[in-house]
């Protein structure tokens, strides 16, 4: 049992990956700029999915994905064109795969089993063979609606297809079937009778057979030579016709006239062949042929390859898609003589290791440990007579050299490509813009940068809310739009780089900018700002990360409920790093995120106050100056500021905002920190003690979160050394608490800024 | 006060019913622990001062490179602070997947008690912190306090909105 969840995991994980490769193929195809090779990597990637979920007898994935399969194998036997809408129903066939493992994986919300069958149905309907589950209801002429228009922008597709169902009952008329059974009819149990019979449930009226049979002698019994034509008085929904038939299209050649459905929503997805030629001209040529020939097939494995390969040149495009549990074996064979045009292709096998995260944290704390050690090491042996010895001093800082080294190597181990978050987005994008009704589309770039795991993985939910809120409120309706001479698709950049030690994330939308209007006086009427207080643009854009706030003028299931923006600020914040708001009024708004590499190790200044010893982070520091007792001032509500070139900075006291009863030192430096959200701000401390790498260490692991501070780190002495967080504590001194006048607490204050 | 030898005579008794405590003296009061939650018994250094936490919590001390809280037991219980000293001993106890250290006078002894030997907290004396006590036990002419670390020391860890 335990193996058994074992590999799992490891399939699950190859999923993970699989999706990856899949996801990278079709945003090639997107762009236009794909060859063969990627099609037969997206083929692989779906393929080694399936083979998989058939070995845990993962049936709705198989299912889908054998669907998804013959779709992508008629692309890459040309059989199918990478038009536009194609690619959407894949990129779309994509995400409902990633849902269906997520499912499997027994996390996510499950999926939606509609949406499932309705993205399968499209598959089928572009490889031109059967979906093994037809969707109920009136989607399906949706689809085939849909279909007419291969060549308007995919997200109408999308949007037919979402259309709201119509009512059923159709005006009572005249529909012809005609049943021409395969020669295996009998053997797959059915019988002409018994589908005459049924029909008359459907209102048949009359019945006639054609065709030759041959002498009573000579007759088979089981051969079914003849062909039925079957005449129905009804008002049937053509979906529920189509999906009785279905079972019979396995076995038959079943064509449907209903003159309903051709002049209406169109025909029934059973008999797509006729139909859609009816409908089009050589998009559907390749689709014709197949459902014709298919019915022999799933009865008749056996010769499957001979009577295909004469029948249909391309085998198992045009097999329909049989339900569940596929035989991966014999299907993989099929693949590869079905492949064999464009010739198996090399994959470029990175040599990766899958080593379990825990095992690397294991030895990223080691060496956290030795550079700690070492440092120790370090400082005793520079107060040592020692000292003069040039060989020791040597190894010494050999030692310190090489440990940091190692300490780099291993943070590199941590270190992944971005894009394991960013591919998730474009899902996040569809999903949204399909319910929004806005056209919308994501461009990524700069996927390779790496982060830390760690940050990765806290990524993903500050990213949605933010592509959420930059939709939601930032992109106009399509006709807006267009009103505003803009392109109808609006366009969000997603991009990563390294900036020195830290990286920094672009989310730029080409939207309407936020509107400070609405925001201030929304921020007005919440009691976020007092009326009278003057705030400049930036000031009003961030006030869109204050708790509580949203401008949304209804309450929308996106966002809407004040929780989006200020959640990302925290969580952000609580990765070390900052958000910040651009906006350009109509034209759109950026927002940037900067982030630390990694979580392990921070390049610090380590400050004296008293006998406590507090890690700054280097990045922040502006610069260190001795104080000025004439340069400080307070302003009303013993809020104490310093002059400093010319600005005046709010101060803090370390003392004070941290409760320190701690000896009292001289207070004699000022060490100027620049926040990236308010400005500079003014430290007071006793002494600067020396830069230094510390490895962070965090305070939750065994107690909890502490206000104003990010962490702790462990000095050369052996002491712990909290390392601050400026901006927190600036809310804690209440001083200068920033721009919204002081958040929670202090929101009688007034605003001095 | 017949069941006095108990520490002694049950050493031979196995695991199924009985408990093993380590106890521990602050002031005049006797505190016990079960010994599976001990981790380790240090000697009492310096802590790290954390801001704004409640008095009892005397900041955090490195223990082989983990941060761990230090709390002072005599405070938390109502005392005042401890004027710690080297003789002062930090009890490190695991609660949940956490750590924490416990600041008391002394560890005084490991003693084996089984579930009838606890005597519940008489209903009169309830106040506010005695839910954080499972239980009372006797030994010799002494009274034992169990501690329910989880309720003493609670933690939030989530983020709060």
């Amino acid at each position: 049992m335990d193996e058994m969840e074992e590999f799992l995991t490891i399939f699950f994980q190859e999923c993970e990956e699989r999706l990856g490769e899949l996801a990278d193929c079709l945003s090639q195809m997107v762009e236009g700029d794909f060859d063969a090779e990627t099609l037969n990597a997206a083929f692989r990637a779906v393929h080694s999915v399936k083979g998989g979920a058939g070995a845990f007898g993962l049936d709705d994935l198989v299912e889908f994905t054998h669907v998804f399969e013959t779709t992508m194998d008629a692309l890459r036997s040309d059989k199918l064109e990478a038009s536009d809408r194609v690619c959407q129903v894949l990129l779309r066939a994509s995400d409902m795969m990633s849902a269906l493992i997520e499912d499997a994986q027994g996390n996510g919300d499950g999926f939606d089993r509609t949406t499932a069958d309705r993205i399968m149905g499209e598959l089928a309907e572009l490889a031109g063979v059967e979906s093994p589950r037809p969707v109920p209801g009136d989607d399906a002429p949706a689809q085939q609606t849909s279909s007419k228009k291969k060549d308007e922008p995919a997200a109408e597709a999308a949007a037919a297809a979402d259309a709201p169902l119509e009512a059923e009952g159709e005006p009572e008329r005249d529909i012809v079937i005609t049943l021409k059974p395969a020669s295996d009819f009998m053997r797959a149990g059915h019988d002409p009778l018994k589908f005459v019979r049924a029909l008359k449930r459907f209102g048949a009226v009359a019945v006639e057979s054609f065709g030759d049979h041959p002498a009573v002698d000579a007759m088979e019994p089981l051969e079914t030579p003849l062909s039925w034509k079957v005449t129905l008085s009804s008002d049937v929904a053509p979906t529920e016709l189509e999906s009785f038939l279905f079972m019979y299209t396995l076995a038959a050649e079943v064509v449907v006239d209903d003159p309903f459905a051709k002049a209406g929503a169109d025909a029934a997805a059973a008999a797509p062949a006729e139909d859609v030629k009816d409908d089009e001209g050589d998009a559907a040529e390749a689709a014709q042929t197949a459902p014709a020939e298919a019915p022999q097939e799933p009865e008749a494995k056996a010769s499957e390859s001979d009577a295909s390969e004469a029948e249909a040149p391309k085998p198992e495009a045009a097999k329909p898609a049989e339900p569940a549990p596929a035989k991966p074996a014999a299907k993989a064979k099929a693949d590869e003589e079905g492949g064999s045009k464009s010739a198996p292709p090399k994959v470029a096998a990175s040599k990766a290791l899958r080593v379990e995260l825990n095992r690397i944290d294991r030895l990223v704390n080691m060496v956290g440990e030795i550079v700690i050690t070492q440092a120790v090491l370090a400082q005793n042996f520079s107060e040592l007579e020692a000292h003069g010895d040039i060989q020791v001093t040597h190894a010494v800082e050999a030692l310190s050299r090489q440990v940091r080294e190692l300490q780099e190597s291993v943070m590199a181990i941590r270190a992944q490509p971005v894009k394991a978050v960013f591919s998730r987005m474009p899902r996040v994008v569809r999903d949204l813009a399909a319910s929004l009704n806005k056209d919308v589309r994501i461009v990524l770039s700069g996927e390779h940068t790496e982060v830390d795991t760690t940050v990765i993985e806290e990524l993903s939910e500050p990213l949605t809310h933010m592509l959420r809120n930059s939709m939601d409120h930032g992109i106009e309706m399509p006709d807006a739009r267009v009103e505003k001479g803009k392109p109808r698709t609006g366009t969000i950049n997603l991009s990563a780089e390294h900036r020195g030690e830290r990286v920094r994330i672009l989310i730029t939308d080409d939207g309407a900018g936020i509107n400070r209007e609405r925001v201030l006086s929304k921020a007005i009427e919440k009691g976020v700002v007092s009326p009278d207080a003057t705030l400049s643009d930036e000031e009003i854009d961030m006030l869109i990360f204050h708790p509580g706030f949203s401008t949304a003028a209804q309450v929308t299931n996106v966002s809407g409920r004040g929780v989006g923006m200020d959640v990302v600020k925290k969580k952000v914040q609580a990765l070390g790093g900052r958000v910040t708001v651009t906006s350009f009024p109509g034209e759109g708004t950026r927002f940037v995120i900067t982030l630390p590499l990694t979580l392990a190790v921070l390049d610090g200044m380590t400050v004296g106050v008293g006998q406590e010893r507090f890690v700054l982070p280097l990045g922040s520091i502006v610069e260190a100056v001795k104080l000025d007792e004439k340069s400080i001032d307070v302003l009303p509500g013993e809020v104490p500021v310093m002059r400093y070139r010319g600005e005046w900075l709010p101060m803090i006291n370390l003392r004070q905002a941290l409760n320190l009863e701690t000896a009292q030192g001289s207070g004699e430096l000022v060490v100027v920190v620049e926040t990236e959200n308010e400005g500079r701000v003014a430290i007071q401390v006793d002494e600067l003690l020396g830069q230094r790498q510390v490895v962070l260490k965090s305070l939750e692991t065994n107690f909890q979160r502490v206000d104003g501070v990010s962490g702790a780190t462990i000095l050369g002495d052996g002491r712990v050394a909290l390392i601050l967080d400026i901006p927190a504590l600036q809310a804690l001194s209440g001083g200068g608490a920033g721009a919204f006048g002081g958040s929670g607490a202090g929101a009688g204050q007034d605003m001095f800024f | 006060m017949t069941d006095s030898k108990q520490a002694s005579d049950d050493d031979r008794k196995d695991a199924a019913d009985t408990k093993q405590y380590v106890t521990f003296a602050v002031g005049e009061r006797l505190y016990g622990v079960e010994i599976v939650r001990v981790r380790e018994i240090k000697q009492w250094t310096p802590t790290t001062a954390l801001p704004n936490q409640p008095h009892y919590t005397r900041g955090v001390l490195n223990l082989r490179g983990t941060i761990v809280p230090v709390q002072d037991l005599r405070a938390r219980f109502g005392g005042p602070i401890t004027e710690a000293t080297e003789n002062h001993v930090v009890v490190i106890a695991s609660i949940g997947e956490q750590s924490v250290g416990i600041l008391v006078d002394a560890v005084s002894d490991i003693l084996t008690v089984s579930p009838e030997d606890v005597r519940a907290i008489p209903s009169g004396a309830r106040e506010m912190d005695l839910e954080s006590i499972s239980g009372l036990v006797s030994s010799g002419d002494e009274m034992i306090a169990l501690l329910e670390l989880d309720r003493l020391f609670p933690t939030r860890n989530e983020m709060a909105a």
